[in-house]
């Protein structure tokens, strides 16, 4: 599974295709990481909880 | 891996539009005409590979793991306008490309404007007619303009760093059209760039990963390090990725005049590496305000705040040679940073 942000999805989708992985479990959070407050990037990641147990437990789509 | 399947396109010979509308309408190019790659054209081109194997495989070029045989490279070559004594050079660069300290996986998808400068060293610049003199990085020559700019559709084509999708660049950079100027061979004091670097053979490559040109400004000093210190306050700013990250490579690229006065006051290459590595400094408790992350070589991160840095960990990742003709303007090439420049020689 990979963790990458909104704005990179495309490239991180071709990345993975591109190594034999076109099914990656992939989970997107907010952008940018640089330069926001941590407080909301904690948030991010509170909220990306329930999406992250699910790409890593459920059936592949 | 992925291996292109050739397939052929009927155009109607009476629209050069219609041509140019199939190149966008399948998202082939740099946004400028290309020239098409017919069967006779790319038969042409391969001719300067004599006899070898057009299918051989020279390279796989990541993000997209695309493969480059002589064939697919000889299809950018035309498109780009390339002729064919300038395929040996391409089919080189390519390969370069290729080696894993040049990380091209990371060159093509990261957000930074690298664009990888292709230099062309020895017999090879003189054969093919590439400029290594007035206005050496372009405009205005066939050679290093449609080399570089074949470069740049192998890796948009092949590589896949398409904006976007494989190329992540926040603003891109002119660099990204065409990078490829010839090195100034009579005119380095020092001898060809290549050699000092291990490579013998009459002709070579040098790929360098990194900014397009920051120019270096020096009318009128007649002391080395009076130019020197120009170098050294282009090379010492914040926003290069070399302050954060100290495995980067910068090269020099001097005029012939500033070359010379160097040379005439007993300077060698390294003469001149070590001392733009003591003057191209920064502070560094100023250094670690700048950048939280720091990709730093171990022994940097033991200094004190009250120390000074330089902006690349040793002497030796500073390359220096000679391009350009009269007139007294240097420049410089930051590095993207994750990456080695490579030197290669030219083979068909």
């Amino acid at each position: 599974m990979v963790i990458t942000t909104e704005s990179f999805r495309k490239l991180t989708e071709q990345v993975a295709a591109s190594l034999g992985h076109a099914d990656l479990r992939i989970l997107s959070v907010g952008h940018p990481l640089g330069g926001t407050s941590e407080e909301i990037v904690r948030q991010w990641a509170d909220d990306a909880v329930e999406e992250t147990i699910n790409l890593l437990t459920g059936e592949r789509i | 891996m992925s291996l292109d399947t050739p397939q052929i396109f009927k155009i109607p010979d009476s629209s050069e539009r219609e041509l140019q509308d199939l190149f966008l309408e399948k998202g082939w190019g740099d946004g400028l005409p290309m020239v098409a790659p017919t069967r006779d054209r790319v038969e042409e081109m391969l001719s300067a590979s004599k006899d070898l194997d057009p299918d051989e495989v020279i390279a796989s070029l990541p993000p997209r793991d695309g493969i480059a045989t002589r064939r697919i490279i000889a299809v950018n070559a035309v498109m780009a306008g390339c002729k064919p004594e300038h395929f040996p050079v391409l089919v080189s660069a390519i390969r370069a490309l290729s080696a894993p300290e040049i990380n091209l996986r990371g060159v093509n998808a990261t957000t930074h404007c690298v664009a990888p400068l292709l230099i062309v060293h020895g017999k090879a610049a003189r054969d093919g007619d590439y400029n290594s003199g007035l206005g050496a990085f372009g405009p205005g020559n066939l050679a290093n303009a449609t080399t570089g700019r074949a470069v740049r559709l192998i890796l948009h084509h092949v590589a896949g760093a398409t904006p976007g999708t494989g190329d992540a660049s926040t603003q891109g950079s002119p660099a990204k059209y065409s990078y490829c100027v010839a090195e100034n061979l009579d005119s380095s004091p020092w001898g060809g760039y290549a050699r000092s670097v291990g490579i013998n053979d009459e002709s070579a490559v040098t790929i360098h990963c990194g900014e397009a040109p920051h120019n270096v400004h020096d009318m009128e000093s007649s002391e080395p390090s009076a130019i020197l210190d120009k170098v050294a306050s282009t090379m010492t700013s914040w926003g290069q990725n070399n302050a954060p990250i100290s495995q980067g490579e910068y090269f020099i690229a001097l005029c012939p005049e500033h070359a010379s006065t160097c040379s005439s006051h007993g300077w060698s290459r390294s003469d001149i590496a070590s001392y733009l590595f003591n003057k191209a400094t920064v502070n560094v408790g100023e250094a670690r305000k700048a950048f939280e992350l720091r990709a730093w070589a171990p022994w940097q991160h033991a200094l004190e705040d009250t120390d000074t840095i330089s902006m690349t960990e040793k002497p030796e990742n500073i390359k220096i040679f000679v391009t350009g003709g009269a007139g007294k303007h240097s420049c410089i090439i930051p590095s993207w940073g994750m990456t080695k420049s490579v030197t290669v020689p030219i083979l068909p």
